[in-house]
């Protein structure tokens, strides 16, 4: 029988965490500004949700807060155009998964979530890369407050 | 840098795959047209710069706590 094996990765936030190995995602290009990280795995917690962590493999470490970008705006829709998603687009939709990723200041009512660049995650071939919707309209710093009240400062 | 001057129609080959083609010349602007494999990607450099320094400071997130959690989307 054939045995999953696991990794020890180092994390910043969640000291040592073992990772099967079929769970590990490959991002040929990294993602931009970290070109240089090509292996990530999703971390889910309980009591972190909706939010989850794209966690990098790669050092030196690296982890992003991310969350599903439908849970974020409601009819959120992305085109994947054909010559940016050869490893993606032949598969059926459903095994497609997106992750916005977030950024929560240290005054969290500025935090926001990346609508523009989402991440997408083809989970037969665990193959992800971040899209660059260029003609959405949505925004690199999407407000993720609930209301707008208390969003000054 | 290198540095090419080409004409209208004329080509540059990067590596084995990558054919950049002069298409248009306008009054300061010049239109490019790119053939790459499609794994690799091909941005507005500007635009690019936006997802990478956004991806910085994504990187630097707080983790958010269940107070901050009941306030946020959710």
């Amino acid at each position: 029988m054939e045995e999953t094996r696991t990794l020890l990765i180092r994390t910043l936030s969640f000291g040592e965490i073992e990772v099967p190995e079929n769970r590990i995602l490959s991002f040929a290009e990294g993602l931009p500004g970290f070109p240089n990280h090509h292996r990530f795995v999703i971390l889910s917690f309980d009591d972190l949700k909706p939010f989850e962590y794209l966690q990098a493999l790669d050092e030196p470490p690296l982890a992003f807060l991310v969350i599903n970008p439908f849970l974020v705006l409601t009819g959120y829709r992305m085109e994947l155009s054909d010559p940016d998603s050869a490893d993606l687009v032949a598969a059926d939709p459903a095994e497609l998964t997106v992750y916005a990723v977030a950024n929560i200041p240290e005054d969290p009512s500025r935090a926001t979530v990346n609508l523009f660049a989402p991440i997408v995650v083809n989970e037969k071939n665990r193959k992800g890369r971040q899209f660059l919707l260029h003609d959405s309209g949505y925004s690199v710093k999407h407000p993720l407050l609930k209301s707008a009240e208390g969003s000054g400062g | 840098m290198l540095v090419f001057t080409r004409r209208k129609g004329e080509s540059l080959i990067i590596g084995n795959e990558i054919e950049v083609t002069v298409l248009n010349l306008g009054s300061g602007n010049v239109k490019l047209g790119i053939s790459a494999p499609r794994h690799i990607s091909v941005h507005r450099q500007e635009v690019y710069e936006s997802i990478k320094s956004e991806n910085l400071a994504a990187s630097r997130s707080q983790i958010p706590g269940a107070e901050v959690l009941k306030k946020l989307l959710g």
